[in-house]
C-alpha cells in the first residue's frame, strides 16, 4: 500500500488549494482530497480490481489508464565509492481525473491524466534529506507512459526500459538543481505478486483493491549528484507497481508500510492500515519472500508492529513514529527497525514520511540485519 | 514660580477660549491633512504593490511572443529540452457576457498543475465552493468565476453562463467561484479556465499568450541564449517599465501634495502659536519685570505649547484617519483609471504614518512656539512692554525676508536649470519658490499698502486710510497670516492653471488623434484578420469615406515592453502631432516604412533622441528602426511607437488587426452610419464600435476623475489658510481693543469701526490674492513644464487664463472678509469705558 491514492488526489488539490487565502490548511486539504476521491467513486466508468488474474509481462509493467490511480515506485539504499550511504526514492504517480470520455480536439492540452513524480535523497552522514517534485498533465509530451519498451516520464524525469536478452533492465533519470540521480537497474528474478495472484484487497468493499507486484532486489549502479558533485553508487533497489480504483475505507486514518531486504537473502513487505482509534485494520497484509523463491502471504494477525520512539517534524509539526519493533512470531522473525535519519518527511504537494531504514534482529535464532524503506501517511 | 506661570497660561486660554480653539483646530487640521494624504497614498501604494505581486507571484521571467502568440511547442521545449520545471503557460483575453453587454471581463487560461511555486493563482482554491479541479481540467467549457461577479450575475455553481467571444455566444458551465486575491486587499480575479478550455473557447488551439517562469540566474542565461522561434525572454522587473514608472511618479506627486498641506499647516501652527504668545507679551514682560528668569519663561511657554500640541495632535490624527477613508477611494480610483482595468481595494497602511503625523504636529508646534518665546525672553522687560518695538522688529524682519526670498529664488532657478533631471529636485525647486513667495509677501504687502495710500488715501477718507495703514502697522501678526493665505491661494491658482492647461492640451490631442469618426476595436488576443470582404462591406456603407487599420502588439525590447502600433492611415492621415522632428520628412519616412515615430514619453523616459535606432525583435530576427520623430502622447499605458502597417506585416508576418478607424463624409449622418456599421459587424466577428465623440467624452471624464483628489486638497489648503487668517484677525482685534476704544471716543460709530476693520481684512485678502497671481502662475509653469514632464513625460501647452486667477483673488478676499466678520462684529460692540480703562 503506497501513498498514491490520497497522494495524488490531495496533491492536485494542494497544488491549487493549500495557499488558499482562507488558509484552511490541512483540514480543508484533506476534506477536499476525500471529495476528489469520491468523485472517482461516483464515476463507475473506471475499471476496478475485482478479481484475481494472472499478471502478464511486459504488458503489466506499462500503464493501465482505465484505472484511476497507478504508480511506479523505486526505493533503495546505495553505497557511494567513498563508502557513504545514500538512500533514494523516485516515484511516478498517475491519476485519472475523469474516466475516458468524448475527446475534444480543440486543444492539445485537454487531458484526463495527471502525473506527479517525487524524488528524494537521504544523505545519512551529512544529515541531509532533499525532496523534489514534478507535476504535469499527459499532454504535449509533458508526461506519460508508453508500453514495449516501457517508458514513463514526468517532465524531465524518466524511467526507461533497458532490458538485455536474459533479464529485465531499467534506467532512472531525475535531476533538479543541486541533486540528481542516474541509475541502471537489472534483475533476472520474476516479479512477486502480492495478495491473491496480485489482487490486494484494502477493505471490505468489492473493488476496494489494487493489483500489486514487486521486484524487491534490482541490482543498481550509477550515480547520485549532491551539491553538483557526481558520486558513483551501487546497491539494491526495490520496485513496486500498483494500480487500482479505490479509496481508503471509512475509519482508516493512514498506513505504515515496510519494505526490508534481509541479509539472509529474504525480503519482507508489510503494510499496517491504521484505524482512527489507533487499531490495526484486518485488511493489513504483507508478503514474506524467501531468498529461494518461496512466497508467504502475511495477514494482519501474522505480524506485530509497535512504535518505539517518536519524532516531531520541525517544519510541519507532525508526529511520526521513529523506530519500531516488527515481529512475525510464527516465522520466528523479530526485528528492530530504525530510520537512518529521523527527518525524512516530504513536505511537497502531499505531506508524508518516506525514509531509508536499517534493522537488526534474528530469524529462527540466527542474527541478521536489513536495509529498506518505510512509508508513513496520515500523521 | 513655575506653578504660577502655568496658571497664567491656563487663565489666558480660559479667558480666550476661541484662541485655544483656533490653535487646536489649526494644528489639528495641519496634522490631519498630512496624515490623511499620506495614509491614503500609502494604502494605495500597498494595494498596488500587493495586486502586482499577487498577479506576478514569484515569476522572475516571462517568455513573450514576438508578434501575436507563442507556439505552444515552445512550452514543451522549455520543460523537456531545457529541463525547467517552474514554467506556467498563460492565455489571456477579454470576453463579454451575453446577458450583460456593459460588462467585459478578463479571461485567464492556466494549467492549475503548474501554478505552485510560481504565482498566487494557487489562491484560486477550489477548497470552498471552488468546484472540482479535475472537472475544470477534463471537462470542456468549464470556468471558475470571481465571487463578486458570480453574485452579480446570480451564477451559482452548476449553472450555465453565456460568454460573448469573437462575436459568438458560447455557453460555459460555472464550476465554482474564486475568492478575491490576497488577505487584506481585494483585487478582482479574472474568470479562470483551464488552458485547454481557454484555447477552445478563444479558438487559439496551439497558441499561448505567454509563459511565466521562475528561473535562477543560470537558467535564465541558458534559456536566453537558446534559440526559441518567435519567443523572447524578459525579466519581469523590466517588463512593466512604463507602468511602474508612472505609478511611482503618481505617488511622488501625491506625497508632494501632502507636504504642501503640511507646509500650509505649519504656517498656521506657527501663526497661531506666535499670536498666543505675542498677545501676552505684556503679561510676559511683567513676569520678567518681577524676576521670572528667561529659562523659566521659555520653559513655561514650551510646556503650554506641548499641552496645546498634544490635544491638537490627537484630534488631528483622528481627523486624518477619517479623511484617509474618503481620500483612499479617490486615489485608488485614479490608479485604477490610469493603470488597471480591474478594481483595487485599499490595503492597510503603515502605522508609522500616525507616528510621523504626531511627530510633525508636536515638533512644528514646539518650534513655532520657541521663536516667540525666545523673543519674549530675550528682550528687556521694558522693551517687551512696548509694541512699537515689536513692529519695528517685524519690519526689519521683512527686509531680511525679502533678501532671503531673492536668494531662495536664485537657488531654485539654479537647481531647476542645472540639477539632475529628477522628480524630487523639481519638487525641491517648487517648494523653494513657494517659500520665497511667502517670505516676499510681508514686504509686498507694505509696498502695496503704501501705493494704495498714496494713490487713493486722500479720496477715501480717514476710516479707509486707517485701515490701509493698519495693515502695514500690524505686520507682526498679519504678515504670517497674509503669507499663509498667499501660499494657499497660489497653490489653488497653480493647480487650477495646470489643470486648465492639461485639459486644453488633452482636448487638442484627442482632436488630433481621433481622426476617424467611428472606431471598431476587436476583442481577444488579436487574431482577427483584416478580412478583405469585411473591409469592403464597411467601405460600402453609405457615408463612409475611407478606413484606417491598426494592429497593436506589445513587443518586449531592451527598453521594456513597448506597444508597437502598426497603422495604415485613412484619408485624414496619421492623427499624430509631432513634438520633435521635421513633419514632412518624418511622415514620409514613416509611410515608406523607413522608420518609426516614438511617443515623447518613451523618448523622455529612455533619454532617446531623433535618429536613435530602436531595436525590435521580430520573428525573423532583430530589426533596427530609426526614430524619425516624436509624437505627443497622453496615454498612460505602455510606451508606444508607430510603424507603417505594411512594414509590420512584412517583418512580423502577422496579418491580424486590432482596430479599424472609419472616416465619414461631411454629409453623412453619423448615427445612421454607426448603426449600419454595427449591423455589418454583427455576427461576423467580435467588435466594439465607439464614436470619436464618445471616446473623447470618456477620456475627459476619466481626466476629471483623476484630478478630483487634487481638488479636494485645494479645498483643504484653502480651509487651513482661512483658519490662519481668522486667528490672526481675532488676535489683532483683541490687541487693538484699546485703540478701538480711543477711536470710538473720537467719534467713530460702531458701524464705522466695523467697516474700517472689514476694509482692513479685505485689503489683507487683496494683498494675498494679488501676491498669489504671480506666485500661482510660476507654480503652474513649474507643474506643467517640469513636474508633469518629469513625472509622466507629457509635454503640454501652458495655458494662462484669467478665470482661475480671478477666482483665486476672489477666494482670497472672500476668505479674509469672512474671517473678518466676527472680529468686526465684536469690535463694534466694544465697551468704551472698559476698553479705555486698560490704560
Amino acid at each position: 500500500m503506497r501513498t498514491a491514492l490520497i497522494c495524488i488526489a490531495a496533491g492536485l488539490l494542494s497544488a491549487c488549494g493549500a495557499d488558499s487565502p482562507e488558509g484552511a490548511g490541512d483540514a480543508t486539504g484533506a476534506s477536499t482530497g476525500l471529495r476528489f476521491l469520491r468523485s472517482g467513486d461516483d464515476a463507475p466508468d473506471f475499471s476496478r480490481a475485482t478479481e484475481a488474474r494472472d499478471l502478464r509481462f511486459p504488458a503489466d509493467h506499462g500503464s493501465h489508464p482505465d484505472f484511476q490511480t497507478e504508480w511506479w515506485y523505486f526505493t533503495g539504499n546505495l553505497t557511494a565509492a567513498d563508502e557513504r550511504l545514500l538512500g533514494f526514492q523516485l516515484t511516478f504517480f498517475r491519476f485519472a481525473v475523469r474516466p475516458s470520455g468524448p475527446a475534444t480536439r480543440g486543444s492539445e492540452w485537454r487531458s484526463r491524466q495527471v502525473w506527479m513524480a517525487h524524488f528524494a535523497v537521504t544523505d545519512a552522514a551529512g544529515g541531509r534529506f532533499l525532496a523534489r517534485e514534478r507535476m504535469a498533465r499527459e499532454a504535449l509530451g509533458l508526461a506519460g507512459a508508453t508500453g514495449d519498451p516501457l517508458r514513463v516520464w514526468v517532465k524531465d524525469w524518466s524511467l526507461d526500459e533497458r532490458s538485455t536478452g536474459s533479464g529485465f533492465g531499467l534506467h532512472l533519470e531525475a535531476h533538479d538543481g543541486d541533486v540528481g540521480l542516474t541509475l541502471n537497474l537489472a534483475t533476472n528474478d520474476e516479479p512477486v505478486a502480492h495478495g491473491d495472484k496480485g489482487l490486494d484487497r484494502k477493505g471490505p468493499e468489492p473493488g476496494n483493491a489494487s493489483y500489486y507486484y514487486s521486484l524487491p532486489r534490482l541490482a543498481a549502479s550509477g550515480s547520485v549528484t549532491l551539491d553538483d558533485e557526481e558520486l558513483p553508487v551501487t546497491g539494491s533497489v526495490w520496485m513496486d507497481r500498483e494500480w487500482g480504483t479505490s479509496a481508503l475505507s471509512e475509519g482508516t486514518a493512514g498506513w505504515d508500510w515496510f519494505a526490508l531486504q534481509l541479509s539472509n537473502g529474504a525480503s519482507l513487505m508489510f503494510y499496517r492500515l491504521r484505524q482512527g482509534d489507533g487499531g490495526t485494520s484486518a485488511f493489513s497484509s504483507g508478503t514474506l519472500m524467501g531468498g529461494d523463491g518461496t512466497v508467504r502471504v502475511l495477514r494482519a494477525s501474522d505480524v506485530e508492529v509497535s512504535a518505539l520512539k517518536e519524532w516531531v517534524s520541525h517544519t510541519t509539526g507532525a508526529r511520526y513514529p521513529a523506530a519500531w519493533s516488527l515481529r512475525v512470531p510464527d516465522a520466528g522473525l523479530s526485528l528492530v527497525v530504525e530510520p537512518v535519519l529521523a527527518a525524512q518527511e516530504l513536505d511537497l504537494s502531499v505531506r508524508y514520511w518516506e525514509g531509508a531504514v536499517r534493522a537488526d534482529g534474528a530469524w529462527q535464532g540466527n542474527a541478521l540485519h536489513a536495509v529498506g524503506y518505510v512509508e508513513l501517511t496520515g500523521y | 514660580m513655575s506653578r504660577l506661570l502655568h496658571w497664567a497660561s491656563l487663565r489666558f486660554y480660559l479667558q480666550h477660549p476661541w484662541q485655544l480653539g483656533i490653535a487646536i483646530a489649526g494644528i489639528g487640521l495641519g496634522v490631519g491633512v498630512y496624515v490623511g494624504v499620506q495614509l491614503a497614498n500609502d494604502s494605495a501604494a500597498r494595494a498596488f504593490d500587493l495586486s502586482a505581486a499577487l498577479v506576478r507571484g514569484q515569476t522572475s521571467h516571462r517568455l513573450l511572443p514576438i508578434g501575436a502568440n507563442l507556439d505552444e511547442t515552445v512550452y514543451r521545449d522549455v520543460i523537456i529540452e531545457h529541463g525547467i520545471a517552474t514554467a506556467a503557460p498563460v492565455i489571456e483575453a477579454v470576453v463579454g457576457i451575453a446577458s450583460r453587454t456593459d460588462l467585459r471581463v478578463p479571461l485567464l487560461g492556466i494549467d492549475p498543475l503548474q501554478e505552485r511555486g510560481i504565482r498566487s493563482y494557487s489562491g484560486f482554491a477550489p477548497a470552498r465552493g471552488g468546484g472540482d479541479l479535475g472537472r475544470l481540467m477534463a471537462e470542456p467549457g468549464t470556468v471558475l468565476l470571481p465571487r463578486a461577479l458570480a453574485a452579480e450575475l446570480g451564477a451559482d455553481p452548476g449553472t450555465h453562463l453565456t460568454l460573448r467571444i469573437e462575436g459568438r455566444d458560447v455557453d460555459v458551465t460555472v464550476l465554482g467561484t474564486i475568492p478575491s486575491l490576497g488577505a487584506d486587499i481585494a483585487a478582482e480575479p479574472p474568470v479562470l479556465a483551464d488552458i485547454a478550455t481557454a484555447q477552445e473557447l478563444l479558438g487559439l488551439g496551439g497558441r499561448l499568450s505567454r509563459i511565466d517562469l521562475r528561473l535562477t540566474e543560470q537558467q535564465a542565461q541558458r534559456l536566453a541564449g537558446a534559440l526559441m522561434p518567435g519567443a523572447i525572454l524578459v525579466p519581469v522587473d523590466r517588463q512593466g517599465g512604463a507602468f511602474t514608472e508612472l505609478a511611482a511618479a503618481f505617488r511622488t506627486n501625491l506625497t508632494a501634495l501632502g507636504l504642501l498641506a503640511l507646509v500650509v499647516g505649519t504656517f498656521l501652527i506657527y501663526g497661531t502659536m506666535s499670536f498666543a504668545i505675542l498677545q501676552r507679551r505684556t503679561t510676559l514682560g511683567v513676569l520678567r519685570a518681577i524676576g521670572v528668569s528667561r529659562g523659566e519663561l521659555i520653559g513655561s511657554v514650551l510646556v503650554e505649547a506641548f499641552a496645546v500640541a498634544l490635544a491638537a495632535t490627537v484630534l488631528g490624527l483622528a481627523f486624518g484617519h477619517w479623511l484617509a477613508i474618503g481620500l483612499v477611494e479617490l486615489v485608488l480610483r485614479t490608479i485604477g483609471d490610469l493603470y488597471f482595468s480591474a478594481a483595487v481595494i485599499a490595503a492597510k497602511p503603515s502605522p508609522w504614518i500616525y507616528a510621523e503625523g504626531a511627530a510633525l504636529g508636536m515638533g512644528a508646534t514646539l518650534l513655532a512656539a520657541a521663536k516667540p518665546a525666545l523673543d519674549a525672553a530675550r528682550a528687556s522687560p521694558a522693551l517687551v512692554l512696548r509694541r512699537a518695538a515689536l513692529e519695528r522688529g517685524a519690519r526689519r524682519g521683512a527686509r531680511w525676508a525679502t533678501l532671503a526670498a531673492i536668494v531662495l529664488l536664485a537657488l531654485s532657478g539654479l537647481i531647476l536649470a542645472l540639477g539632475p533631471n529628477e522628480l524630487y529636485i523639481a519638487f525641491g525647486g517648487l517648494f523653494a519658490v513657494l517659500a520665497a513667495g511667502a517670505l516676499l509677501t510681508p514686504a509686498a504687502t507694505v509696498l502695496l499698502m503704501r501705493g494704495i495710500d498714496r494713490a487713493l488715501g486722500r479720496r477715501l477718507g480717514l476710516p479707509a486710510v486707517l485701515a490701509i495703514r493698519g495693515v502695514s502697522a500690524s505686520l507682526s501678526r498679519t504678515g504670517v497670516a497674509t503669507a499663509a493665505l498667499a501660499v494657499a491661494i497660489a497653490t489653488v491658482n497653480g493647480v487650477g492653471l495646470m489643470i486648465t492647461s492639461f485639459r486644453t492640451s488633452l482636448g487638442d490631442w484627442l482632436d488630433t488623434s481621433l481622426t476617424a469618426d467611428l472606431y471598431v476595436s476587436f476583442d481577444s488576443a488579436g487574431n482577427t484578420r483584416a478580412d478583405p470582404a469585411l473591409l469592403r462591406a464597411i467601405e460600402g456603407i453609405e457615408g463612409v469615406a475611407g478606413l484606417s487599420l491598426t494592429r497593436t502588439v506589445l513587443v518586449p525590447t531592451a527598453n521594456g515592453e513597448i506597444a508597437v502600433r502598426a497603422v495604415r492611415p485613412g484619408p485624414r492621415g496619421w492623427g499624430l502631432e509631432l513634438v520633435d522632428g521635421q513633419p514632412e520628412a518624418a511622415f514620409t519616412a514613416l509611410a515608406e516604412g523607413r522608420g518609426v515615430l516614438a511617443s515623447e514619453r518613451l523618448m523622455f523616459a529612455r533619454t532617446m533622441k531623433l535618429g536613435d535606432a530602436l531595436t525590435l525583435p521580430t520573428p525573423s530576427g532583430l530589426r533596427q528602426l530609426p526614430i524619425v520623430g516624436a509624437f505627443r502622447d497622453f496615454n498612460t499605458g505602455n510606451y508606444s511607437v508607430v510603424l507603417a502597417l505594411e512594414r509590420y506585416q512584412r517583418e512580423w508576418n502577422d496579418f491580424g488587426i486590432t482596430g479599424i478607424g472609419v472616416d465619414l463624409t461631411d454629409s453623412a449622418d453619423s448615427a445612421i452610419a454607426e448603426q449600419a456599421l454595427r449591423d455589418t459587424l454583427a455576427g461576423r466577428t467580435a467588435a466594439r464600435v465607439r464614436s470619436s465623440s464618445g471616446i473623447e467624452r470618456l477620456s475627459l471624464e476619466v481626466f476629471d476623475r483623476t484630478f478630483k483628489i487634487t481638488e479636494v486638497l485645494r479645498v483643504l489648503a484653502a480651509v487651513v489658510a482661512f483658519l490662519g487668517v481668522l486667528s490672526a484677525l481675532l488676535a489683532i482685534e483683541l490687541e487693538r481693543a484699546h485703540e478701538l476704544g480711543v477711536l470710538r471716543a473720537l467719534g467713530f460709530s460702531p458701524r464705522g469701526l466695523a467697516a474700517t476693520l472689514l476694509t482692513q481684512t479685505g485689503l489683507l485678502g487683496v494683498a494675498a490674492g494679488l501676491m498669489a497671481i504671480p506666485l500661482g502662475t510660476a507654480l503652474a509653469a513649474l507643474l506643467v513644464h517640469v513636474i508633469n514632464r518629469r513625472s509622466f513625460g507629457w509635454s503640454m501647452s501652458f495655458v494662462v487664463t484669467a478665470e482661475p486667477l480671478l477666482a483665486g483673488l476672489a477666494l482670497a478676499v472672500a476668505a479674509a472678509l469672512l474671517a473678518g466678520v466676527y472680529p468686526a462684529w465684536r469690535a463694534s460692540r466694544v465697551e468704551l469705558a472698559a476698553a479705555l480703562r486698560e490704560e
